[in-house]
């Protein structure tokens, strides 16, 4: 790597710092102009007045809201992530709770739906037309169209309620019984994954149709390639560039959870607490969830942009350039 | 010349559009012999690039579809084998190589030149990778790429437009095949580059005794290299001879029009080019009648009554033309190319592309 690429790097990660720094900021203001009180909500209105301002206090709610944000970033550095009113429990604790249940959701929904994706949209392109490329892009708009709440209703239905194969909903930790895991993850991830598998193979089989009419390919035919080594290595590594740049984008739902997918499931991850904080104005909960997923969001694009520049030559090279 | 290598009699290639089928390629009948360099010419659209593409059957299906015709490579035809055939795929390259006329856009942007070369090598020389590589190299000197196994390395976004037709050259040579194709090789580029391009691929095909077929819409470019000239029109060719004789005695009323709008360089300036007027026909529901006949300035009462005419031979010579007219007597003015001292015809360097 030449030195230019670190100087690229270097710039980009201090963007990225640059954006969460204000993602935080904001975070911390939204919720301020949010009407309700907090503490309010969370000692009932029947508490006494000094016993609201004792705990206003100790939430540092009572000071100007710059230092309120200067504190919230201090106690992050020192892995304190505050308290939560609602939960009455410390927010790293929430958090180290919830968060391997959203991952254990969302990463094999992204991992299974780019593979499903990304072979479906092959087997369209190369069958432009036939019947197995018009049921798949059948499939695929459906898929798109439909709602993920109603999928994973109707998955319920069918598969728990009627077939009695699955279980309704709920969570089990892969390290506490990963056979029941697997039960549980099913009907969720497969909800999770359909919309991504339908928009990715899409974008994969115009890419791939966009590849085969090129030059280069013609190329490659009029000196006896054959159509499945053109099809799977000229044609394919092109096609898969901007396929790339989609997945990263859907990478976000690992950390960030399917807030419909938890609720539907009754999956406690950091979607569903994110909607409950919200409901409840429990600013620490919220900021710090809104941190948490812009961090991993900027960084994956961080990520995806490196890694573009491996499979794209001209991009890496470019940076070289300057 | 050699023997015949290459035969092709009545091809017939159409494209089926939602608004009819159109006739790209319409009863092309040619043929070169080895060693031989031959020209097809005409305009855009006249189907000189669907007839060569057809030989190697990777004319875009659909919408294109050959439908008729033969074409007799080394005795047998090939149209008698499925376009993904082996027997096909073996033809592609090791037989007939072809050189396009976009040298930006036909080498793959995600691979190296390198990578590129040695997978055509590999597969039409049987060699291994290691081997292949040094050709790539070799292949790449013969084409007078300075430092090749640096270009080896390179993306083709790295390399000039003439260095990448350059790559493509040594791609065509190095598969040894019998017959390359060049497909405008030089339109691309720019009018420095296109010369040095042109007489390379001479070079290099007179140096390894292939035969070539260079497809161009400007005659002045390549005369003073080819033996024989097919020119097209509409689908259709429509005159066919010895260089000498069709650049001096054209007799065709398009080729005379053809010649005309070439430019030359030892005319006046203020002498302008007679471009020839109107347009090329629309290729669906043809007239049944000479297709240039709109356009013709000698057309009289048997082209408006006749069929088109089939292509017939003037006298004893090699010359064919598909007009009712004999026209020879009636060539006005400044219309022939000449031949210079060395034998070659000149029609002026410069290309107007």
């Amino acid at each position: 790597m030449s030195g230019n690429m670190a100087v690229y790097i270097l710039k980009r990660i201090l963007i990225a710092i640059l954006i969460v720094f204000l993602v935080s900021v904001f975070a911390k203001a939204l919720m301020h102009m949010l009407p309700g009180d907090p503490v309010r909500l969370a000692m009932g209105f029947e508490a006494k007045e000094e016993d609201v301002e004792a705990f206003r206090v100790r939430m540092n709610l009572d000071k100007p809201i710059h230092m309120q944000y200067i504190l919230w970033v201090k106690g992050l550095f020192k892995g304190d992530m505050g308290w939560s009113v609602l939960y009455d429990r410390p927010n790293r604790d929430i958090f180290a709770e919830r968060l391997p249940r959203s991952i254990a959701i969302g990463l094999p929904a992204v991992i299974i739906s780019s593979v499903f994706a990304i072979i479906f949209g092959i087997i369209c392109a190369v069958n432009r037309g036939k019947w197995s490329d018009q049921i798949i892009t059948f499939l695929m708009t459906l898929g798109l169209g439909t709602p993920v709440f109603w999928l994973g209703i109707f998955g319920i239905y069918i598969f728990a309620i009627r077939l009695r194969v699955l279980p309704i909903q709920g969570f089990t930790s892969p390290f506490v019984n990963f056979g029941e895991y697997v039960r549980k993850a099913i009907l969720p991830v497969a909800c999770m994954s359909i919309p991504m598998i339908a928009g990715v193979a899409r974008q994969t089989r115009t890419n791939m149709l966009d590849a085969i009419n090129q030059d280069y390919v013609r190329t490659a035919r009029a000196y006896g390639i054959s159509e499945r080594k053109i099809q799977m290595k000229y044609a394919l590594k092109n096609a898969l560039i901007p396929v790339v740049t989609i997945i990263g984008l859907q990478l976000r739902i690992v950390i960030g959870g399917s807030v419909l997918i938890e609720n539907v499931f009754n999956i406690p991850g950091i979607g569903s607490l994110l909607v409950t904080a919200i409901n409840n104005r429990d600013y620490f909960v919220v900021q710090n969830a809104v941190l948490l997923i812009s961090i991993f969001t900027v960084s994956v694009n961080l990520l995806v942009d490196i890694l573009y520049g491996f499979i794209d030559p001209k991009i890496r090279l470019e940076r070289k350039g300057g | 010349m050699g023997e015949r290598i290459l035969e092709v009699r009545n091809l017939c290639t159409s494209f089926f559009t939602h608004e009819g089928e159109v006739k790209a390629v319409n009863d092309v009948s040619f043929h070169i012999d080895e060693q031989e360099i031959v020209a097809f010419v005409g305009e855009s659209g006249c189907g000189k690039t669907v007839t060569q593409l057809s030989l190697l059957q990777i004319v875009p299906a659909p919408p294109g579809k050959i439908t008729g015709g033969e074409v007799f490579f080394k005795g047998r035809d090939l149209l008698q084998h499925k376009p993904n055939s082996p027997e096909m795929r073996s033809v592609r390259g090791a037989g007939i190589a072809m050189i396009f006329q976009e040298p930006m856009t036909s080498l793959n942007p995600v691979f190296t030149v390198g990578h590129q070369l040695t997978d055509i090598i590999m597969l039409h020389r049987k060699v291994g990778h290691k081997e292949a590589w040094e050709m790539g190299i070799e292949a790449l000197r013969s084409v007078e790429i300075p430092e090749p196994e640096v270009r080896m390395r390179n993306y083709p976004f790295e390399l000039s437009g003439g260095m990448r037709q350059r790559v493509m050259i040594a791609m065509a040579v190095y598969c040894n095949p019998d017959i390359i194709i060049a497909d405008e090789p030089t339109t691309a580029l720019d009018v420095t580059t296109q010369a040095q391009v042109l007489e390379l691929l001479v070079s290099l095909v007179k140096q390894h005794r292939k035969s070539l077929i260079i497809v161009t819409h400007n005659l002045g470019v390549v005369t003073r290299y080819v033996d024989r000239i097919y020119v097209m029109y509409a689908g259709r060719i429509i005159e066919s001879g010895s260089t000498e004789e069709i650049m001096t005695k054209p007799r065709h009323p398009y080729t005379i029009g053809l010649l005309n709008s070439v430019p030359k360089i030892e005319k006046e300036r203020s002498e302008k080019l007679i471009p020839i007027k109107g347009a090329p026909p629309w290729l669906i529901d043809m007239d049944p009648r000479c297709t240039f006949l709109p356009r013709c300035s000698y057309a009289c009462e048997v082209c408006e009554t006749k069929e088109f005419p089939k292509l017939r031979r003037l006298g004893e010579s090699d010359h064919f033309i598909a007009c009712h007219r004999d026209i020879a007597g009636s060539i006005t003015g400044s219309t022939t190319g000449r031949l210079d001292s060395a034998g070659r015809h000149d029609l002026g360097g410069e290309a107007h592309g």
